[in-house]
């Protein structure tokens, strides 16, 4: 068993440039969403994350793990 | 006392994610209560904690905010909870310099050094007195938290606030850095007691784990959310109209609607929209746009900055807290002062911080989206700026600073010799746990590679309390220290020393301390400025006395001390201070210096009693200094109360202070003519050592104590026995051969008294272990008495009696009983210049004669019930597993032993044991 892949949804497209704020992560733009999607190696991982989305003042709109990469 | 690190706080910074904002500065770690007496937090406070940031920037005043702030302060707690970039920090800083709050305003900016329950209180305090709003006579002016955070500490700082004339407006910014359960704990503490005078603010990104539901169904709470913080119409409105008064009233409902009203969105917007040709459309683009707004934004303003500022901005935003001088070192400018005030005034990215307001901080959220872009754009760059942060930060003796931008930069050559370098100070000051972390952010395989390094991981192992890994890590240094180059194997050494002595610390091996602090010393002044620094060595010194005082080499313990002491009064280490004087006044307790015993000890006790201190363990040598000179001076009373506080202020973990107490009390019982509880005391104290080896002398000043009581108790043989085992020992103390001697008389052996006095009294004998001069020369006189020899035993007494008159020494007279009263009585004549003294003295001893346990009577029968409860006495079961087994209510159970105890005429447990026996009851 590997880990999880999750996918972060916040509001807003974000460009590119937050590729590095969220390490080993894609970020896919659609509706006026953005989407993180990557490996998520365990809870601890999941909620650094969560943190950096809180830290960056983006509006978090869901958190869901999923079978298929983004 | 000084001690080693022995924390187990978890980690102070999460870098998992890098997401946590790092400590600003050095700050120590305190020890653990379970762990042997420990260090004081550093007391060095970040005053740019305790201001709130302020700006020149123009800010829209939002009075309906302000009204907000108004009524919640009006009760105890005031949450502000929204993400970040809400404005909540700017809000809260405008209405603490307002005329709004109903009181005076303590600030304190926290951040993820603050985890920890001894440095989150003394900030909290430092603010508090930093308010105006407490006056001189309150404890709050000079309470501290210890360090071990005791109990005791939260309900005096809840009644000390309670007591304040005024109520103080507390905002603590940014919480959501506080994990700790403690610090929380704490703040719950204070939610539930609530003291009217204390007005909470808290500031965070998410709501704190605190009781919240019962402080709103009580109408305790008042809620500042995201949603209040959001920006109306109007205000957004008021927020262009100076700048833009071109923009329509459309243009600006656009505007709120897409920010949401978010000040960080909102702040990018003004900015973009400076300098654009048409606003209008800009606005109209951005409206009809998904992208992130913060994203965006800081795009479209780095982009509109002029050249140099934008460079500035880029690389400047690597560390949080900036003064001119550090932006100098990053941009290789010259204007860096000038630059930062321009941003402030211009587009508010930095907030001026502390009070002479030469520091500047950037918005926390700006800063991040402008690393975000410097990292695209020069990606190299950043390592190369964390490396010159961190080389500003060394040269300024700035350490974990330094540290932390040395490993972000990569740089681990540098972050190693850095850890090496402080490594050392920070276990002793007890900041271990901040060592190990940050030896966990290099790369594995270069710690195992690095001797250095891996002896300093051996720190986690004494820091969890696993002191025989610690020990064969430090058993593999010798060959260690083979791999290293010339230079490096001294520093080698003092890190091998250091942590040796900080190891036998834990474990109160005491010789080990003396040892290895000992060698670790004298390697430091070869080391050189790369060795321990000034903290650290009031550490080390204190440590290495406190361990020689015990093992009864009093020249060096004064010797470090006395070097110790000013070290740590320049430190502003408090507890350091009590603790040196302390030992101090122990120490010539030891030597019979009374007076100055005397006056050390008020000293310490006086220190600790300011800071809130006074039970705690570095006091203890303070009492029992002053519990001596009561005995002496046979204030007997006096003398009791003191042991016991001296007992209660070491607890069980500090063993040396413990014997000693229990030397005491068995001579105190002695005096009260309670023999048999004297041999119980001691020998109960004897057997409590288990697990510990003390110091030879302690152990043989405690054995012949012993002995002498015991010969005393007309039980010549244990005494003989007692007195046999340690026989060549090695050479005596001279508070060691004045029991000796007492002993020798007792037994009917003048000469051999004599013999034992001699290197006491022509002062070649070490003084230790409690030699009262004047003692000595009574039993010379009375050694010299019984030999016939009556010149000597006049000039002895002669001798005996002017020192004891001047140090107001009456104990050792009444404690030689009879034979003392007829010495004093036969040369009286020979001794005309002390006549006085004598009567004095012979009046005393007169009384003291009849001072008698009272034997065992029955004053009145005991009931059924009490007869009952009375069988369980003699076993280990507490009073509420007696009441569990009877089945009684535990107040049932003590109002029977209270019955007990008055029928029995004693006072306590064990007496109405040992009487019931004797009366056959049991």
């Amino acid at each position: 068993m590997g880990p999880t892949i999750y996918q972060i949804v916040v509001r807003g497209e974000l460009s590119q440039r937050y590729v590095v704020a969220f390490e080993g992560m894609t970020l896919t733009t659609r509706d006026g969403k953005t989407a993180i999607t990557g490996p998520v190696t365990d809870q601890a991982h999941l909620y650094g994350l969560l943190g950096r989305v809180g830290d960056l003042g983006l509006e978090l709109v869901s958190v869901n793990p999923t079978l298929e990469p983004a | 006392m000084a001690g080693s690190s022995a924390a187990t706080a978890t980690p102070t910074v999460d870098t998992t994610a890098g997401r946590k904002r790092s400590p600003r500065g050095a700050r120590p770690r305190p020890d653990r209560p379970d762990q042997p007496p420990t260090a004081e937090v550093g007391t060095a406070l970040l005053e740019t904690k305790l201001t709130p940031p302020s700006t020149a920037f123009r800010q829209v005043i939002r009075s309906r905010l302000f009204d907000l702030l108004d009524a919640g302060t009006e009760q105890l707690l005031t949450l502000v909870s929204a993400p970040a970039g809400a404005g909540k920090t700017t809000l809260l800083a405008a209405w603490s310099s307002s005329r709004r709050p109903p009181g005076p305003v303590a600030w304190l900016s926290l951040d993820a050094g603050d985890n920890d329950a001894v440095s989150f209180w003394a900030y909290a305090l430092a603010a508090l007195r930093r308010s105006g709003a407490v006056p001189s006579d309150s404890p709050l002016r000079a309470l501290a938290p210890q360090p071990g955070f005791d109990h005791a500490f939260l309900p005096m700082l809840a009644s000390s606030l309670a007591e304040l004339p005024t109520p103080v407006v507390l905002v603590l910014d940014d919480l959501h850095d506080i994990t700790d359960a403690t610090v929380l704990e704490g703040l719950e503490f204070l939610l539930r007691h609530g003291p009217p005078q204390l007005r909470l603010v808290l500031a965070t990104r998410v709501d704190p784990p605190l009781s919240l539901q019962r402080l709103l169904v009580s109408g305790q709470l008042a809620q500042v959310r995201a949603a209040n913080l959001a920006f109306t119409v109007a205000e957004v409105a008021e927020l262009l109209a100076e700048n833009h008064p071109g923009l329509s009233e459309d243009d600006v409902t656009l505007l709120q609607a897409r920010t949401e009203g978010w000040a960080a969105g909102l702040r990018l917007a003004v900015l973009s929209l400076k300098g654009q040709p048409d606003p209008h459309r800009f606005v109209t683009e951005l409206a009809g746009d998904d992208r992130s707004i913060a994203d965006y934004l800081t795009g479209e303003v780095l982009e509109r900055q002029p050249g140099a500022m934008r460079s500035f901005l880029l690389r400047t935003c690597i560390v949080e807290e900036l003064t001119g001088e550090l932006a100098d070192a990053l941009t290789g400018g010259h204007d860096g002062d000038s630059m930062l005030a321009h941003l402030e005034r211009a587009n508010g990215f930095v907030m001026t911080v502390g009070s002479r307001r030469r520091s500047y901080r950037y918005h926390q959220l700006f800063a991040e989206l402008l690393r975000y872009h410097l990292r695209q754009e020069a990606p190299g760059g950043v390592d190369r700026l964390h490396r010159r942060a961190a080389g500003w930060y060394a040269e300024r003796g700035l350490a974990v600073n330094a540290i932390q931008q040395a490993l972000l930069a990569k740089e681990w050559r540098f972050a190693t010799d850095l850890i090496v370098k402080h490594g050392p100070s920070l276990i002793l000051r007890g900041d271990a746990a901040t060592l190990r972390d940050l030896v966990g952010r290099l790369p594995a395989d270069l710690v195992q590679a690095d001797p250095e390094l891996a002896l300093l991981g051996a720190t986690d192992r004494i820091v969890r309390g696993d002191p025989e890994a610690a020990t064969a890590d430090l058993l593999t240094a010798p060959q260690q220290a083979e791999l290293l180059d010339e230079e490096r194997r001294g520093r080698f050494a003092l890190l091998v020393a250091t942590m040796k002595s900080a190891l036998a610390w834990q474990s109160c091996d005491l010789d080990q301390v003396l040892r290895a602090g000992q060698e670790a010393l004298a390697l430091q002044s070869l080391v050189g400025t790369d060795g321990l620094d000034d903290d650290a060595r009031a550490v080390m010194l204190a440590n290495v006395g406190t361990a020689a005082l015990w093992a009864g080499h009093l020249d060096d313990a004064e010797l470090h001390l006395r070097e110790g002491l000013p070290v740590a009064l320049r430190a502003e280490l408090g507890s350091l201070q009590v603790a040196c004087l302390s030992q101090l006044a122990l120490l010539h307790a030891m030597r019979g210096e009374l007076d100055e015993a005397f006056r050390l000890g008020t000293n310490a006790l006086e220190a600790a009693e300011q800071h809130g201190w006074a039970s705690s363990v570095q006091a203890a040598g303070g009492y029992l200094a002053l519990a001596w000179v009561y005995y002496y001076r046979d204030d007997l009373g006096e003398a009791s109360r003191y042991a016991g506080q001296a007992a209660a202020a070491s607890g069980v973990a500090w063993q040396p202070m413990t014997l000693a107490v229990a030397i005491l009390r068995a001579r105190l019982q002695r005096a009260r003519g309670d023999l048999a509880g004297s041999l119980d005391t001691v020998a109960a104290a004897r057997q409590a050592l288990t697990g510990w080896r003390p110091p030879t002398h302690l152990w043989r000043w405690l054995v012949l104590t012993e002995a002498e009581l015991r010969s005393g108790a007309g039980q010549p043989h244990s005494a003989d026995a007692l007195r046999k085992s340690h026989d060549g020992s090695g050479p005596l103390l001279g508070g060691e051969a004045v029991v000796l001697a007492r002993l020798h008389l007792a037994e009917g052996d003048p000469a051999g008294a004599a013999a034992t006095l001699a290197s006491c009294l022509d002062g070649t004998a070490p003084g230790g272990f409690l030699m009262v001069p004047a003692e000595a020369w009574l039993l010379n006189a009375l050694a010299s008495d019984a030999l016939a020899d009556h010149g000597r035993a006049a000039a002895s007494l002669d001798r005996a009696l002017s020192l004891a008159e001047h140090g107001g020494v009456r104990r050792s007279f009444l404690d030689a009983g009879a034979p003392a009263r007829s010495l004093l009585a036969r040369y009286r004549q020979r001794v005309p210049a002390s006549w006085s003294y004598v009567d004095e003295l012979l009046q005393a001893s007169a009384e003291s004669a009849q001072v008698t346990v009272p034997a065992p009577r029955l004053i009145e029968h005991l009931t059924e019930r009490e007869h009952t409860v009375l069988r369980y006495l003699p076993s280990l079961m507490t009073y509420e597993e007696i009441a569990a087994d009877l089945y009684v209510s535990l107040n049932t159970v003590k109002t029977h032993a209270c019955g007990i105890f008055r029928k029995l005429g004693v006072t306590g447990r064990r007496q109405a044991v040992r009487s019931a026996r004797e009366l056959h009851l049991l």
